[in-house]
C-alpha cells in the first residue's frame, strides 16, 4: 500500500447517480438478453430435435414399405 | 511489514530483484481535482448510453427493409420449413443485419460527425462510445451467426450471414468507402445477400432463382445511393468519402444512374420468366420499371447537383433544380418495396389457395 493515497470522493459527487442507473438500465437489458438467447437457443435445440425424430420415423417408415414392397415381389 | 533491503550488485531498478520498485510518477491531485475528474467522467454523455441508443445503432430502417427482403426470399423458395425456424432465420438476418450496422457505426464514427445526415447518430454525436459500439456490434454478429448455424446446421445460411457481415464491415467500410467512387456499387453487394439467406435457409441451396432476387437489389442499390448523393454531395466532400458526384462530377452521375436504371428495370422483370412472379408480379414490375426509368431520364435532364450547396434548414431542403434526384430516390423505396411484397403476396396467396 502506498502512503498518502488520495481519498476518494462520497457519492456527493453530482451526475454519478445519473450515471449509475444508466449503467444499472444497460446492465438489465444485457441480463434480460442473454436470458432470452438462452431461452431461444433451448427452443431451437427442441425443434431440431423434432424434426430429427419425424425424419427417422419417415425414413423407418420407407424402409419398411421397401421390405414388405421386396418379399412380395 | 517492512520489506529488508536485500543487496544484490549490478540490478537495475524496476526488474523483479531490484528492491526498489520503478513506478510510474503520479500527479499528486487534490481532493477537488480527482472530484472534477470523477464528476467530468460521471457527466460525460458517453456513460449515459440508453437502450435506445443501441438500438438505434442497428440502423432499425435498413434493417426493416433487409428483414423483408430476406423474408421474401424465404417465402418464395418454397421449402419445407418448420415455421419456427424460420423466424428463427429471419431473427438471426435482422440481428446479423444490426450487428453490420453498429460496427460500421463504430468505424464511422467520426466520418459521421461530419455529416449533416449522420451526425445524430449515437457513436457520431457521443452518446455511445466507440469501443462500446464494437463490442455491440461483434458480440450480436457472433451470436446472430452462431444462432443461424445452430437452427440450420448444413452451414450455407449462416455462412452467407458471415459472408455479408464481413463483407459490409471489410470490404465496404473499412476498404472501399474511401478509396473508390465505385464504393457502392461493389459494397451494396451486402445488401443484396439477404434473399439468397432467407432461400438458403428454406431449402439448403442457392439457386439461381435466389440469385436474380441478389441481381435486382444489386443494380437497385446504385441508382438508389447516387440520387440520394446528388442532392447530399456537399456532406459527402465534408467527410472526404469519394461518392460519385464527388469524386466524377454530378453529370457523370447522373449518366450512370440512367443507365444502371435501364438495366435494372429488366432484371427486376426476370422472376416472371422464372416463374417466380405471375400476372400482379408482371404488372408492378413492368409499370414500375418503367416509371424508375423516366425518373432517371428526368435527372440525367436535369441539373441535379450542380450546385451542391444544401441548406441548413434541414436535410431534406432539397434545392429546386435537385427534386428530381429526390424523387428518384424515394420511389426507388417504394419500387424496390412493392416488387418484393408482390413476390411475398402472391406466393402467399397461391400457398394458401392450393
Amino acid at each position: 500500500m502506498t502512503e498518502n493515497a488520495p481519498e476518494i470522493p462520497g457519492p456527493e459527487i453530482s451526475g454519478k447517480e445519473a450515471y449509475v442507473a444508466a449503467q444499472k438500465m444497460r446492465n438489465l437489458y444485457i441480463g434480460l438478453a442473454l436470458a432470452a438467447f438462452v431461452v431461444l437457443v433451448f427452443f431451437v435445440s427442441m425443434a431440431r430435435m423434432s424434426q430429427g425424430i419425424h425424419k427417422d420415423a419417415v425414413s423407418r417408415a420407407e424402409t419398411k414399405a421397401a421390405m414388405s414392397a421386396s418379399k412380395s415381389q | 511489514m517492512k520489506v529488508q533491503k536485500i543487496f544484490i550488485p549490478f540490478v537495475h531498478e524496476g526488474t523483479i530483484l531490484s528492491s526498489k520498485p520503478k513506478v510510474k510518477p503520479q500527479p499528486n491531485l487534490t481532493r477537488e481535482e480527482l472530484a472534477a475528474n470523477l464528476e467530468a467522467a460521471y457527466a460525460s454523455k458517453a456513460m449515459r448510453g440508453a437502450p435506445r441508443d443501441y438500438f438505434d445503432l442497428l440502423k432499425p430502417r435498413v434493417m426493416s427493409l433487409v428483414v423483408f427482403t430476406g423474408l421474401t426470399g424465404m417465402v418464395i423458395a418454397n421449402g419445407q420449413m418448420n415455421w419456427f425456424l424460420g423466424a428463427v432465420a429471419v431473427f438471426c438476418i435482422a440481428i446479423g443485419a444490426g450487428a453490420a450496422a453498429a460496427l460500421n457505426m463504430a468505424i464511422e464514427g467520426e466520418t459521421d460527425a461530419l455529416m449533416r445526415r449522420t451526425r445524430l447518430r449515437p457513436v457520431a454525436a457521443g452518446r455511445v462510445t466507440k469501443n462500446d459500439a464494437f463490442a455491440f456490434g461483434g458480440v450480436l454478429a457472433f451470436l446472430s451467426v452462431a444462432l443461424m448455424w445452430l437452427a440450420f446446421p448444413d452451414g450455407l445460411a449462416a455462412g452467407l450471414l458471415a459472408l455479408t457481415i464481413v463483407y459490409y464491415v471489410v470490404l465496404y467500410t473499412l476498404i472501399l468507402k474511401r478509396r473508390t467512387p465505385q464504393n457502392i456499387v461493389i459494397g451494396g453487394a451486402a445488401g443484396a445477400f439477404p434473399p439468397v439467406i432467407g432461400w438458403a435457409a428454406a431449402t439448403g441451396h442457392a439457386p439461381l432463382e435466389a440469385w436474380i432476387l441478389f441481381a435486382i437489389i444489386f443494380l437497385w442499390t446504385p441508382p438508389h445511393s447516387w440520387a440520394l448523393a446528388l442532392y447530399t454531395t456537399e456532406d459527402y466532400a465534408n467527410a472526404g468519402i469519394p461518392m460519385m458526384p464527388v469524386a466524377r462530377g454530378a453529370k457523370s452521375t447522373r449518366l450512370q444512374i440512367l443507365l444502371y436504371s435501364l438495366v435494372m428495370a429488366p432484371v427486376a422483370c426476370l422472376p416472371i420468366a422464372f416463374k417466380m412472379g405471375g400476372l400482379v408480379y408482371a404488372a408492378v414490375s413492368i409499370l414500375g420499371g418503367a416509371f424508375f426509368i423516366y425518373l432517371a431520364m428526368r435527372v440525367y435532364l436535369s441539373r441535379a447537383g450542380d450546385h451542391p450547396e444544401g441548406g441548413e434548414e434541414s436535410l431534406y431542403d432539397v434545392k429546386k433544380e435537385a427534386l428530381s434526384a429526390r424523387n428518384l430516390f424515394a420511389f426507388s423505396i417504394l419500387y424496390l418495396t412493392a416488387l418484393f411484397a408482390t413476390l411475398l403476396v402472391e406466393h402467399a396467396l397461391t400457398g394458401l389457395m392450393s
